[in-house]
C-alpha cells in the first residue's frame, strides 16, 4: 500500500504555485516556460530564447530564385542558474493534519500564503524592474514637461494619449509590436485615464475582463493595474499616488521560471517543541531573467508637482 | 534464432571477401597473359630469353608474397568479426540473465531500437544499458512508465501472466486507470519538478489512485 500522504505534499505545492500564479499581476504576466527538468545539484535549466528568424527577400523571374545566405540555427534553449527560494513554514507537525488543512478549499491558511506570496512575488519583480539601468527607462515627465502649459512634466488627463502615443513610438521606432507590450501601472494611472474619458473596452476580450489587474485597452495600449507600493511615491497624508515607476513590458522581457517546488519535512528539536518532532515547509526555487532589454522598459512618471519616484 | 545472428546488421563488419577473391583471379589472368606472351616471344636471342625468365620468376615471387599479405589480412578481418558477432551474443546473453522474460526477437524486429542502438552498439554502453536507456527514453516520449514500455518486450507466454500491468486490469485489483504503489512512489519524486502542463496531464489520475488507496486502506 503506498504512502498517498507523501505524494499529496508535492501535489499541494503544485496547487500553491497555480493558485498563487493566478493571484499576481506583473508575475503572471511573464513567460514562465522551461524545457527539461530542473538539474538540483547545479540548480541549473534551460528556458527558451526566441531569437529573431530571418526573412530572405527574392525576386520570382523566370524561376530564378536568389540562393538564401547559409543561415546558422542558434541553440532554442538558454542554460540559466537558479538563485532564488521562497519558503513558508507551517505550524503543523502532523502530516495527515497538515494535508487536510491545506487541502480543504476553504482552508484560510492556504488562501492566505497564497495571497502572501503572490503579492512578495509581484513586489520583488516591481523593484527589478524600478531598477532597470537608464537606457531602458523612458522618463514622461521629461518627455510631458511643456514651458508654458506643464513645466513639471506632470501626466494629466489632457496629455495622457500624448504619454500612450510616447510609449507606443519606443516600440515602433524599434520595429517592434505595440499588442506585444503592457502598461503596468498604478491605481492613479487608472484614475487619470477615467478622467480623461477614454473610450474604455472597445477592443475588450471577454477573457481579459477575467484577468487580474485588467484596466481597460487605451488608445491602443493595454493597461494593467498593479498593488505595488514600493514603486511608488505616495503623499504622506492622503496616501495617493504622485509619482511612480510603471512598467512597460512584453510577456517575454522577463523571463520568470519556477522549476521546483515542493512541501518538504524537516526535523524539530526538542528545544523548539516539546519531544521535537517533524515540521513542514512549502518551498519553491525560482529565478527571473531578462534576456531581451528591448523588450523591457520603466516609465518615469509624474502625477503631481515636487514629487518623483522612488530611488531604489 | 542464435543470439550471434541478432543485430548483427548493425555491426560494421565488412563484406569485401569478394572482392579479395577478384583480386586473386585478376592475378591470375595477368600471369596467364604474361605466359602468352611469353610464347609469341620465344624466337628472340637466347640472352633476352633468360633475362626474361629472371623477370617471370621475380614476378611469381612477388605475387606469391601478395597473395600471403591478402590471406593474412582476410584472416585477420575474419577473426575480428568472428570477436564481434561472439561479443554481441555474449552481451545479449547478459541482458537475458538480468530480463528473463525479455523477448531479444521483439527487440530484433523493432526498427526504432534498432536505430536507437545504431552506431552505439559495442560502444561505450553494453547491450544491457542501451535496452534500459531505450526503454527510459520512450517511457518518458510516451508518457508511459518505463514498467509499460518493457510489457512490448515481455515474451507472449510470460506477458499474459499478469506480472506487469496489462490493458483491463492494473493487476491486484486494481483498475487500469489507476497508479500503481511503484509509479506513485516515482512521481513523489517527480512532481516537484513538473511544469504546470506536465503536472495537469497526470493531476486527474493520481487524484483517482491516492483515493482508491486512501479508500482500501
Amino acid at each position: 500500500m503506498p504512502n498517498t500522504a507523501n505524494v499529496r505534499l508535492p501535489m499541494l505545492s503544485q496547487k500553491i504555485y497555480k493558485e498563487w500564479l493566478a493571484e499576481t499581476v506583473l508575475v503572471q504576466s511573464c513567460d514562465n516556460s522551461f524545457e527539461g527538468e530542473f538539474d538540483i545539484a547545479n540548480r541549473e535549466i534551460d528556458i527558451p530564447v526566441y531569437h529573431d528568424l530571418s526573412i530572405h527577400q527574392t525576386t520570382i523571374k523566370e524561376h530564378e530564385l536568389k540562393p538564401a545566405p547559409i543561415e546558422f540555427v542558434r541553440t532554442s534553449t538558454k542554460r540559466v542558474t537558479i538563485d532564488k527560494g521562497r519558503y513558508s513554514h507551517w505550524g503543523e507537525t502532523n502530516i495527515g493534519k497538515l494535508i487536510n488543512k491545506l487541502t480543504a478549499n476553504t482552508g484560510e491558511i492556504r488562501t492566505r500564503l497564497v495571497k502572501k506570496w503572490a503579492l512578495a512575488a509581484d513586489i520583488e519583480l516591481a523593484i527589478f524592474c524600478a531598477k532597470l539601468p537608464k537606457k531602458q527607462e523612458i522618463d514622461l515627465i521629461t518627455y510631458l514637461a511643456d514651458s508654458a502649459n506643464n513645466p513639471h512634466g506632470e501626466l494629466t488627463p489632457e496629455n495622457v494619449v500624448k504619454a500612450l502615443d510616447i510609449l507606443k513610438a519606443h516600440v515602433t521606432a524599434k520595429n517592434m509590436t505595440v499588442s506585444d507590450f503592457k502598461l503596468f501601472a498604478s491605481e492613479r494611472f487608472e484614475g487619470i485615464l477615467r478622467d480623461a474619458k477614454i473610450v474604455l473596452g472597445s477592443n475588450l476580450d471577454a477573457n481579459e475582463a477575467f484577468r487580474k489587474g485588467f484596466v481597460a485597452y487605451a488608445n491602443g495600449v493595454d493597461v494593467r493595474k498593479h498593488e505595488i507600493a514600493e514603486v511608488t511615491t505616495r503623499d504622506p497624508n492622503t496616501k495617493l499616488v504622485e509619482a511612480e515607476w510603471a512598467i512597460w513590458k512584453t510577456r517575454d522581457g522577463i523571463q520568470y521560471v519556477v522549476p521546483y517546488k515542493n512541501t518538504v519535512q524537516y526535523d524539530i528539536s526538542p528545544s523548539e517543541v516539546l519531544l521535537g518532532g517533524k515540521g513542514y515547509q512549502s518551498l519553491e526555487y525560482y529565478d527571473f531573467f531578462n534576456l531581451y532589454p528591448g523588450r523591457l522598459y520603466k516609465v518615469k512618471i509624474r502625477y503631481t508637482q515636487g514629487f518623483n519616484p522612488p530611488a531604489l | 534464432m542464435n543470439d550471434k545472428d541478432l543485430f548483427k546488421d548493425l555491426l560494421d563488419l565488412e563484406d569485401d571477401f569478394d572482392e579479395d577473391d577478384n583480386e586473386g583471379e585478376n592475378l591470375e589472368e595477368e600471369e596467364e597473359k604474361a605466359e602468352e606472351s611469353k610464347d609469341e616471344k620465344e624466337s628472340a636471342g637466347e640472352s633476352e630469353e633468360e633475362k626474361r625468365r629472371k623477370e617471370e620468376e621475380q614476378r611469381r615471387k612477388n605475387k606469391n608474397a601478395e597473395e600471403a599479405r591478402k590471406r593474412r589480412e582476410r584472416e585477420a578481418k575474419r577473426k575480428k568479426e568472428e570477436a564481434k558477432i561472439n561479443e554481441i551474443g555474449r552481451q545479449i546473453e547478459e541482458c537475458k540473465k538480468k530480463y528473463p522474460n525479455l523477448d531479444i526477437a521483439a527487440l530484433d524486429k523493432d526498427e526504432n531500437f534498432k536505430k536507437f542502438i545504431d552506431g552505439k552498439l559495442l560502444g561505450k554502453k553494453n547491450f544491457t544499458e542501451l535496452y534500459e536507456d531505450y526503454i527510459k527514453l520512450r517511457g518518458s516520449l510516451s508518457a508511459k512508465s518505463e514498467e509499460e514500455v518493457m510489457q512490448d518486450y515481455l515474451l507472449k507466454s510470460r506477458a499474459s501472466g499478469g506480472t506487469y500491468i496489462a490493458g483491463g486490469s492494473g493487476g491486484g485489483g486494481r483498475p487500469a486507470d489507476i497508479y500503481s504503489p511503484e509509479e506513485l512512489a516515482r512521481l513523489e519524486e517527480r512532481i516537484p519538478f513538473m511544469s504546470v502542463s506536465e503536472y495537469d496531464r497526470i493531476a486527474e489520475k493520481l487524484e483517482k489512485s491516492l483515493a482508491f488507496y486512501e479508500k482500501k486502506r
